[in-house]
């Protein structure tokens, strides 16, 4: 009996991609066919793996076997042992805490510890191959939901399946795609948003690149639910991978008569067009989207109407995330039964995050709902990778709350979140360790907020600035009494006031923060001093002339000539001359450790004593 | 019927999906604040001042979207509702100037700093264009906002003066964009839009280009509906507040716009459009309407003193002296060697008086007006008794839209603006012959053909062929199925007198509509409709009614002046051509401007311009418009109207004590006839003149461009806003530039 082939399967998510593994895969295919190994193994382009910490990253199937941070030499190894030996290269295996290799992905604990339903495919299967995807079970929810099931039926099951909206809300999908069907009219639409713009998510465009064929089952089946015959995928114009895996979905689903005309010859019809966003944050809330899609500028309006009554060019339309329409399609396969038993009574189904920050592995995650935060962020992602304290953990990109280290059990779920001053949001987490200052992250969030308002209500336009001016302020060691008041009620005055989910949640940073780290705010206003070292005006740049063994790296690096100092003879910063940029100290020979970061307020002798 | 409660009110309405809250409290009388609302323009939620409280529902919600229904409980006003709204309120005034809403002294400032600033920018009080009809004031009372909290941020965008006509200060905008809504939603221009984001969003044009080069028409409807002083009519914005306002008609082209005249120093300082219930325009203009009207009328070129030939010399003259001179020459000519030309912008009382002058006192039928051929046509061939002519409102009920000969956008504005109503709900709009940049992006079907052979595009749609020119068989399919249903309109432009056979061409056009079809015609000049009704043309007696005597068209009286049989013309109107009348031994010109016609009077009748006359005017909806004597005529001119009366009272005609023009009116309405078929009956037409195919407006004797400057501007940019005929695409247009521009010339 012959072998089962060897596939390689050679991750091409952004992150691999970014560090080089189309190199990779280019090489690999080179060498299989110079070592004229093609009967024993194929090379094969994934989406997102999940691991991106660890790119670029090959998949070895059907063993299971994981490579990591693969490099351009390490190539010909893997053929030479792996391929033509048959002995899988040890070395390039996972690295476990404890300094042992884990060959297996399946047993590494990021994998391990995670529920994948719809990320089930990403990084199994090829997006550019519909094969792929029909192999694994793909369309055959469609092909359900068409055949076997009325727009009711297929309502009612999304419905019983209790999924709510991915994109951050969490409203029941089944019941707006009732409100939908319901609404008068013979042209709806359907839209799928995956105009993702929060700083620190991927998830969508993960997705999309790697299983988009799951996106456009779920839309066609939406569309169906609803009774429309033209849906839009909306995707933002700076995922090109994304796109162009969008587009060769489409190509290929028309030629199988997924979409079109007489769809698995069932007689319906459906048009699915994509429409790239052309980067604007705003663009991602429902009805500015619309409002894109129709040529205008992307501008919210009020709701209701809602879009259900009154939404592109004021039909009914239905509007989903990326997620929630790759769930969907796994319901109608699956049936609700079995997506309710996942997650919890009030959000079922799983959660999906990009993990980013100050964690050891970031990556692509999916967790039942209701996995608290210290699962996610300690059993999956590892912990806090640089070895210190972990602070504090913003989900829901720049509209979500900081949650700090006593909220760690917190459930996940859209409640417990929301209730905890922070959102589910499109599904970003960022962690944190000692070294972030609180302020400091409240004030890049909203300054990403600020200038991504689209200017037409008061409270956000003008609001989020008055409130940067006042974290700047406190940032720069300007605070005053009453400060913190102040921003309270303008965050009062952006929430109630505003028009949109972007104005109406862009105080949430500032507003957790303040509430679960409000004596950094007051260390700032009444020390002047930041707590993590981080803000610029509140530190300076001494050195111990005690432990300085005067080499010169800190005078030769300095970009102004504040550091000084004679050969061999301990030198010093000139404060008025630092732009504080940080340089001395990352080039003080660890063995010397002289330069070091203080609080403005304080001098040397201090530090020393205090240390005493 | 439903009921909702507001403020403890409980207030009966009729619920629709558009009836919002603010709807509902308005008519019962409550007030509540906004700033972006327009009652023209859609519900549009940004300024969020007129949040309310409505039970059941999360946060607060804009009363101006959210639609009313049975059983609301709404609240105003809260005490939180009202905090919260003063100081979304403060926020706004950051950027907005507060000296004039604010400081203590401002009603000092006002008493004892009279004298205007002409300061480039505004930064105080006194200097704001709005100073003294302010909404945003009038919010900031109402709501109670005493202090601003925040430092004040000057936005320091300098005021904007490149473009003509209005000046655009941005430091005193509050992004409502109205302006920008008007101009897109109800003008279709789309010239502005909101640009950059963030709290540096502001109104620009696309890529920051002149208003010129963004293809705005200068309508002025963004300067009416801003609520602050950002947009300000350059002319009058120093002037205060007139003294009194007065509406009257435009007659400046066939439209028959209400327009406020502002009146201050005794002088026509101020146009703005006609209010808001008045016909045909409603609180609409175009450039000539809104901008033009003060300098037209106050300009040096106007004619001042009555004036005779004495030793071949022209020398002012009593008005006594004039009359006589001119009641004398009528007298002494022999009736066919005199010739009258009567103007299409002349109140309807006056030119018949002019043809009964003619017809009773010289005992000639040579009257004629420029554009009366096309009036002629148009009234000629609709006499059918089907009421084809109607008013603009009728064009919300017809199901398809036809037009011709012409690219109203750029002639009529205000028609513009009720077919884009149309085709913002999805009218199709088909367009045979040239256009221009706007109306080739409403019309759904474009018959891309010269202008000499639409009549054949016609009649090919008038039998549903399907090989019509510039369009492919499938268009030309869903063109037929079109105009094969429902009802239609046909908006038909002067320049269908330059095809072959106009009245063929307006049979096919009325062929397509059908019975129940509705013709609008595009008048350019004016009163033509009016003076057709005086008859003041050879062929048509006052009513209108047929003439049988033979009289003498405008084509024809140039002909016999030029081979020398006419010894005298009568001509009231200066922009027809002396060429040809040149061999025309006595002239006798009246009107309100000096033309190339004053240097050959033998009598120069100085009269006034409409805004100094009374009477009446028929626009092309066939609607009966009053103008109004605003104010004196200057210097020592006269109503139309008074002159000839004492003409016609010095040659002794037996009828001529009018009092009033109403006293002509009631005369001419005792002729009125009705209208029937036979009513015209000419074979050829007068050939249209070329140099009269581009827009540029005249108004008597004076193209509107030369004395206001900034006009021609506008008018000077009209050639680039004509249609492309093949539109380039982005790929092609760089694979040109890369082959024509070889990259050493752009070294160079």
């Amino acid at each position: 009996m012959a072998d089962e082939k060897i596939e390689l399967l050679v991750c091409l998510g952004t992150g691999c991609e970014s560090a080089k593994s189309d190199v990779l895969f280019a090489k690999l295919s080179d060498e299989i066919k110079k070592h004229k190994l093609e009967n024993k193994a194929a090379v094969k382009r994934i989406g997102c793996h999940g691991l991106c910490q660890q790119g670029p990253v090959i998949a070895v199937e059907p063993e299971g076997l994981f490579y990591c941070q693969v490099k351009e030499s390490d190539i010909e190894e893997i053929i030479q042992s792996h391929l033509i030996k048959g002995k899988p290269v040890e070395r390039l295996f996972y690295e476990h805490d404890d300094g042992t290799r884990i060959p297996h992905y399946r047993d590494i604990p990021f994998y391990a510890k995670q529920t994948r339903v719809v990320l089930k495919n990403s990084g199994h299967i090829d997006p550019s191959k519909i094969d792929d995807y029909i192999a694994v079970g793909g369309y055959k929810g469609l092909e359900r939901a068409l055949k076997e099931m009325s727009p009711e039926e297929v309502i009612e099951e999304v419905y019983n399946s209790g999924l709510r909206g991915r994109g951050g809300a969490g409203f029941p999908t089944g019941l707006k795609w009732k409100f939908a069907r319901s609404s008068p009219g013979d042209v709806k639409y359907a839209i799928c948003n995956a105009d993702e713009g929060d700083p620190g998510a991927f998830m969508d465009g993960s997705i999309l690149v790697a299983d988009p064929h799951s996106v456009l089952e779920g839309l066609s089946i939406a569309a169906y639910a609803i009774g429309a015959r033209e849906a839009f995928i909306y995707v933002r114009h700076e995922y090109p991978s994304a796109v162009a895996s969008l587009k060769k979905a489409l190509k290929q689903s028309y030629e199988r008569g997924f979409l079109g005309e007489n769809i698995l010859g069932t007689g319906f019809n459906l048009d699915i067009r994509m429409m790239e966003g052309a980067g604007a944050f705003v663009c991602g809330e429902e009805t500015a989207l619309m409002a894109s899609i129709e040529g205008k500028r992307g501008m919210p309006r009020p709701r209701p109407p809602f879009p259900t009554e009154a939404g592109l060019w004021g039909k009914p339309t239905v509007i989903n995330n990326v997620k929630s329409l790759a769930a969907v399609a796994i319901i109608l396969r699956e049936g609700w039964e079995w997506f309710k038993s996942i997650g919890t009574e009030g959000s079922p189904g799983t959660a999906i995050f990009s993990l980013t920050g100050k964690v050891k592995n970031t990556g692509l995650v999916e967790v039942p709902m209701g996995a608290t935060l210290r699962h996610i962020i300690f059993d999956v992602g590892g912990g806090v990778g640089t070895g210190r304290e972990f602070k504090a953990v913003q989900t829901g990109g720049p509209a979500g709350g900081c949650l700090p280290k006593e909220k760690l059990d917190l459930p996940v779920d859209f409640d417990s979140l929301r209730e905890a001053g922070a959102i589910m949001g499109s599904g970003g987490m960022i962690v944190m360790d000692e070294t972030t200052c609180m302020v400091d992250v409240a004030r890049y969030f909203l300054s990403f907020t600020q200038q991504e308002s689209c200017g037409k209500c008061t409270p956000c336009r003008m609001g989020t600035l008055e409130m940067l001016k006042i974290l700047d302020k406190i940032r720069e060691g300007r605070g005053e009494e009453g400060d913190i008041e102040k921003l309270l009620e303008l965050c009062d005055t952006v929430v109630k006031g505003s028009l949109c989910g972007l104005g109406q949640n862009a105080p949430n940073p500032v507003l957790t923060t303040i509430k679960y780290f409000r004596e950094e705010y007051e260390a700032h206003i009444r020390d002047k001093t930041c707590p993590a070292m981080v803000c610029r005006d509140l530190v300076k740049y001494v050195i111990d002339p005690d432990l300085c063994i005067g080499c010169g790296a800190c005078s030769r690096i300095c970009p102004t000539g504040a550091a000084q100092g004679e050969k061999k003879q301990a030198h010093h910063i000139e404060q008025d001359m630092c732009i504080k940029c940080g340089a001395c100290l990352e080039v003080c020979p660890p063995k010397a450790s002289a330069v070091l970061k203080i609080p403005i307020s304080k001098t040397l002798a201090d530090i020393k004593g205090g240390a005493q | 019927m439903a009921v909702i409660k507001i403020d403890n009110q409980n207030i009966e309405f009729e619920p629709t999906i558009e009836k919002t809250i603010l709807d509902v409290a308005r008519e019962a009388g409550i007030y509540i604040p906004t700033l972006c609302d327009h009652d023209e323009l859609e519900p549009y939620g940004g300024c969020r001042m007129c949040l309310v409280d409505v039970e059941g529902m999360r946060g607060y919600v804009p009363a101006c979207t959210t639609t009313a229904k049975d059983g609301m409980v709404v609240k105003t006003s809260t005490d939180e509702l009202n905090s919260l709204k003063r100081r979304i309120l403060q926020l706004l005034m950051i950027e907005h100037p507060v000296g004039c809403i604010l400081c203590d002294e401002r009603e000092q400032c006002d008493k004892f700093r009279p004298q205007a600033q002409k300061a480039g920018r505004v930064s105080g009080c006194y200097t704001c264009p709005n100073r003294n009809h302010c909404e945003l004031e009038e919010v900031v009372n109402f709501i109670g906002m005493k202090t601003l909290p925040y430092d004040p941020e000057y936005r320091d965008i300098p005021v904007e003066r490149e473009d003509p006509f209005f000046d655009r200060d941005y430091n005193l905008c509050i992004l409502c964009a109205r302006c920008v809504r008007v101009c897109d939603d109800v003008r279709g221009t789309a010239a502005i839009t909101i640009a950059k984001r963030g709290h540096e969003s502001r109104i620009d044009t696309a890529f920051g280009t002149s208003h010129v080069e963004s293809g705005c028409w200068f309508c002025g409807a963004c300067v009416d509906v801003c609520p602050t002083g950002s947009l300000s009519a350059r002319k009058t914005k120093w002037i205060g507040i007139p003294e009194e306002t007065v509406e009257t008609t435009c007659v400046l082209c066939g439209t028959g716009c209400q327009v406020n005249i502002g009146v201050k120093y005794n002088k026509i300082m101020w146009s703005e459009p006609g209010n808001k219930d008045s016909p045909p325009n409603h609180h609409h203009m175009c450039v000539l309407g809104r901008f033009c009207i003060p300098t037209l009328v106050n300009t040096p070129r106007r004619t001042k003193n009555p004036m005779i030939t004495k030793d071949s010399i022209l020398v002012p003259a009593s008005w006594d002296e004039a009359i006589n001179e001119a009641a004398r020459l009528l007298k002494d000519t022999p009736s066919e060697k005199i010739g009258f030309i009567a103007s299409p912008q002349m109140t309807t009382e006056a030119a018949y008086l002019l043809q009964k002058i003619a017809r009773e006192g010289a005992n000639t039928s040579a009257i004629d007006f420029m554009g009366s051929d096309f009036a002629a046509l148009i009234l000629g061939n609709l006499a059918d008794g089907h009421d084809k002519i109607q008013t603009l409102d009728k064009l919300d009920e017809v199901d398809w839209i036809l037009s011709i000969g012409g690219d109203f956008v750029v002639t009529h504005q205000v028609v513009a603006k009720s077919v884009y109503k149309q085709v913002r709900r999805n009218v199709p709009l088909i367009h045979v012959g040239p256009i221009g940049e706007n109306l080739r992006r409403w019309a759904s079907y474009h018959i891309n053909v010269p202008i000499k052979k639409i009549e054949n595009a016609i009649s090919k749609l008038a039998q549903k062929s399907m090989s019509i020119p510039s369009i492919t068989k499938e268009q030309a399919e869903r063109i037929a199925s079109i105009i094969s249903s429902g009802r239609g309109a046909i908006i038909v432009g002067s320049r269908i007198m330059e095809t072959k056979n106009p009245d063929k061409c307006l049979s096919a056009l009325l062929e397509i509509i059908g019975r129940e079809g509705v013709v609008y015609p595009l008048l350019p000049l004016g009163n033509e409709l009016g003076l057709i009704k005086a008859g003041a043309r050879a062929d048509i007696l006052p009513g209108p009614a047929v003439n049988s005597e033979k009289g003498l068209t405008l084509g024809e009286l140039r002909d016999k002046a030029s081979k020398g049989q006419i010894e005298l013309l009568y001509i009231t109107d200066g922009s027809v051509s002396l060429t040809g009348f040149e061999k025309v031994e006595n002239i006798i010109y009246q009107a309100p401007y000096a033309s190339e016609w004053t240097d050959r009077a033998t009598v120069l009748l100085p009269s006034a311009s409409f805004a100094e006359e009374d009477g009446t005017f028929v626009n092309h909806e066939m609607r009966e418009l009053r103008l109004k004597r605003i104010v004196d005529p200057p210097y020592h001119a006269r109503q139309d109207w008074e002159i000839l009366q004492n003409i016609a009272r010095s040659i002794g005609l037996s009828k001529s004590d009018y009092k009033s023009p109403e006293d002509i009116w009631n005369e001419l309405e005792k002729q009125k006839a009705g209208l029937k078929k036979d009513i015209y009956k000419r074979k050829s037409w007068t050939p249209a003149r070329k140099d009269e195919t581009r827009w540029n407006p005249k108004y008597r004797g004076v193209a509107i461009a030369e004395v206001v400057k900034d006009l021609k501007v506008l008018i000077d940019s009209l050639p680039s806003r004509e249609v492309i005929e093949k539109r380039e695409s982005l790929d092609e247009l760089l694979e040109r530039l890369q082959r024509k521009i070889p990259s050493k010339e752009v070294l160079e």
